[in-house]
């Protein structure tokens, strides 16, 4: 018989140990996977700003001006975004951004951005319904998943809520309402959810006076040496940090973010890795006794070992299975609102958890299957079948 | 012919707990001998027949068969030559429970097709007087009809050699009987059988009884 056929048939005959072998090495993938896809989570959100917050880009914000604008009650803007650049040097590329909020409703941040801004961030999904009371605000707004409403005394309109920034991106505290604001305040981490939407142009004048209100920006120049010579043009018109500073800052509190979770990676690292051993030693227990059934049938100690390994194999397929249509699954409700994606998993995958999916496989097949291989060279599998009395 | 040579198995060796099983066993079976090894448990009946089948390499020591050394030979070789040459039948059958009667038979075949396998398997059950039980899972099987069933797996090959290790002892005396019928019935077909068996009485039956005692040969006629 093939070696893969032996190994389906001895797997076909145990169903309750297939099955409890199966669900556990899925959930040892999931545990895995689960981990390394928060990590990705965070690390994957603020890849895209890499591109934007470079020593060629400048961070540009006036909190002081959008306060004064909002307490005035009014969206005439003062200034002109305009006035500003046009006193810039070089050729540049302005990417807008809004900020909305007041000292009684601190607990978010809008930002509004172009589409190729968009485009270059590459945010997943993400869906969550905040309510936001009026009273207060410039305009009401009601969000809703995928859609932000925006009801004005001058008409409404909708934006599309694209993505969910993390708080360890260039987030100006809200809180934060002082005079002569430092550039250390500008990227404060905060707690502030933050969206990301785009604008399409048929949105109108309301949307750039929207921008123009709140008065901030990111001007990205074609060299850092252009940066550094309107930095102090732009600091003379209000805050700006150079936006390396705030990529390396948000870097920063990335990895500060994960070291706290490092002894929780480790637990999970711990669980793995036992759970392993475990699934490895019931499987090769199970076949010790194939193992020297198939010596005296004149089985060659190689394909014992291959008879095992295409076992393990059709095991780890099956898990994978598992894991994927669970994944699949929990991404779509994820998707469709159904979970709540900020209290429940956001299945970021990437290259990592591929490593570490592999890693898995690699490592229960040498312990079943190679290192009792090696076993089987020093004795006789015959062993395995016990001696006659 | 089998012949061998200063035979000494170690087991452990270099180790606290080593033990020697065989020591400077040296014996002839000729072709189509029924012979037996008796002795009492302990004595390396089951080792020296491992040996013989190839199964388990001696520490020491030279296995002739059929005028060539063997055992040297790499891996996949030498698994190719045992299922050509020996067919081994234990005492508690060896045999996977939750496989068919049939599919417990083809296991050596591999290097056949599909149809030839099956209808080699086939032939090799019908000889030993259990066709009708070849789609019944093995573990449906009573005791005797297994060992039947071992006993054609061991034979569908066939090889010139055929060895028993107890083929009788987890089976009653009149199963017992019937098994080892079975057996001269094979060695009557010009196969070599050798068997182990703490049984006299069957002993008794064979043209060759060689005794073991402590790892060695005690006699041998």
């Amino acid at each position: 018989m093939d070696i893969f056929k032996l190994a389906v048939m001895s797997l076909e005959k145990k169903i309750l140990t297939v099955i409890m072998i199966v669900l556990e090495l899925a959930a040892l993938f999931f545990a895995g996977n689960y981990t390394i896809c928060a990590v990705n989570e965070r690390t994957m959100l603020s890849e895209p700003y890499k591109n934007i917050l470079t020593d060629s880009s400048i961070f540009f914000y006036d909190l002081n001006y959008s306060m004064k604008l909002i307490q005035d009650d009014t969206l005439t803007p003062k200034r002109s975004q305009d006035d500003i650049l046009e006193k810039l040097e070089g050729n540049f590329t302005v990417y807008n951004f809004l900020h909305y909020g007041n000292n009684e409703y601190t607990n978010y941040s809008l930002f509004v951005v172009a589409d190729e801004l968009y485009k270059a961030l590459k945010l997943p999904l993400s869906s969550g319904s905040y309510g936001r009371g009026a009273d207060s605000a410039v305009a009401a707004m009601g969000i809703s998943m995928g859609e932000l409403d925006i009801n004005t005394p001058d008409g409404s309109f909708t934006l599309n809520i694209c993505g969910n920034l993390t708080e360890n991106t260039f987030i100006p505290e809200s809180t934060t309402f002082k005079d002569n604001l430092t550039a250390a305040d500008l990227y404060t981490a905060t707690n502030n959810k933050n969206m990301i939407i785009t604008s399409k142009s048929a949105v109108g004048d309301y949307v750039r006076n929207f921008n123009e209100c709140s008065f901030g920006f990111i001007v990205k120049f074609d060299s850092p040496a252009d940066a550094e010579k309107n930095m102090p043009l732009l600091r003379n018109e209000g805050s700006a940090l150079s936006g390396s500073i705030i990529a390396a800052n948000s870097e920063n509190e990335l990895l500060e973010d994960l070291k706290s979770y490092l002894p929780t990676l480790f637990c999970i690292f711990l669980i793995v890795v036992t759970g392993l051993i475990c699934i490895s030693a019931i499987i090769f227990d199970e076949s010790k006794y194939r193992s020297g059934v198939l010596w005296i049938c004149g089985y060659s100690k190689k394909k014992i070992a291959a008879i095992q390994a295409a076992s393990i194999s059709v095991l780890l397929s099956l898990s994978a299975a598992v894991f994927a249509v669970l994944s699949i699954v929990l991404n779509v409700l994820t998707n469709a609102g159904t979970i709540n994606a900020d209290s429940f998993i956001k299945l970021n995958f990437g290259l990592p958890n591929f490593i570490f999916t592999l890693a898995v496989s690699v490592v229960l097949i040498l312990i079943s299957a190679a290192i009792p291989f090696v076993r089987l060279f020093k004795k006789s599998p015959i062993e395995y079948l016990g001696r006659a009395k | 012919m089998i012949e061998l040579k200063n035979i000494t198995k170690i087991y452990n060796p270099k180790k606290r707990n080593q033990f020697t099983a065989l020591k400077d066993v040296s014996l002839t079976v000729n072709d189509g001998e029924f012979a037996a090894i008796t002795g009492e448990s302990g004595s390396g009946k089951s080792t020296l027949l491992h040996i013989i089948g190839l199964l388990d390499f001696p520490t020491l020591g030279e296995y002739i068969l059929n005028g060539s050394r063997v055992g040297d030979e790499g891996d996949s070789a030498l698994a190719k030559f045992r299922v050509r040459e020996i067919g081994f039948v234990k005492q508690d059958f060896a045999l996977i429970e939750n496989y068919t009667a049939l599919d417990n038979v083809m296991m050596p075949l591999y290097s056949l097709k599909a149809k030839d396998k099956r209808q080699r398997a086939e032939q090799a059950l019908q000889r030993v007087g259990v066709e009708k039980l070849k789609d019944k899972q093995v573990s449906q099987l009573s005791g005797g009809e297994k060992q039947r069933v071992a006993i054609a797996r061991a034979i569908v090959t066939e090889p010139r050699i055929i060895l028993a290790d107890e083929p009788t002892g987890s089976l009653d005396s009149k199963t017992g009987e019937d098994i080892f019928n079975l057996l001269e019935e094979i060695k009557n077909s010009g196969m070599t059988v050798i068997v182990v068996t703490h049984d006299n009485k069957l002993a008794q039956r064979c043209e060759k009884r060689i005794v073991l005692k402590d790892g060695k040969i005690a006699s041998c006629s």
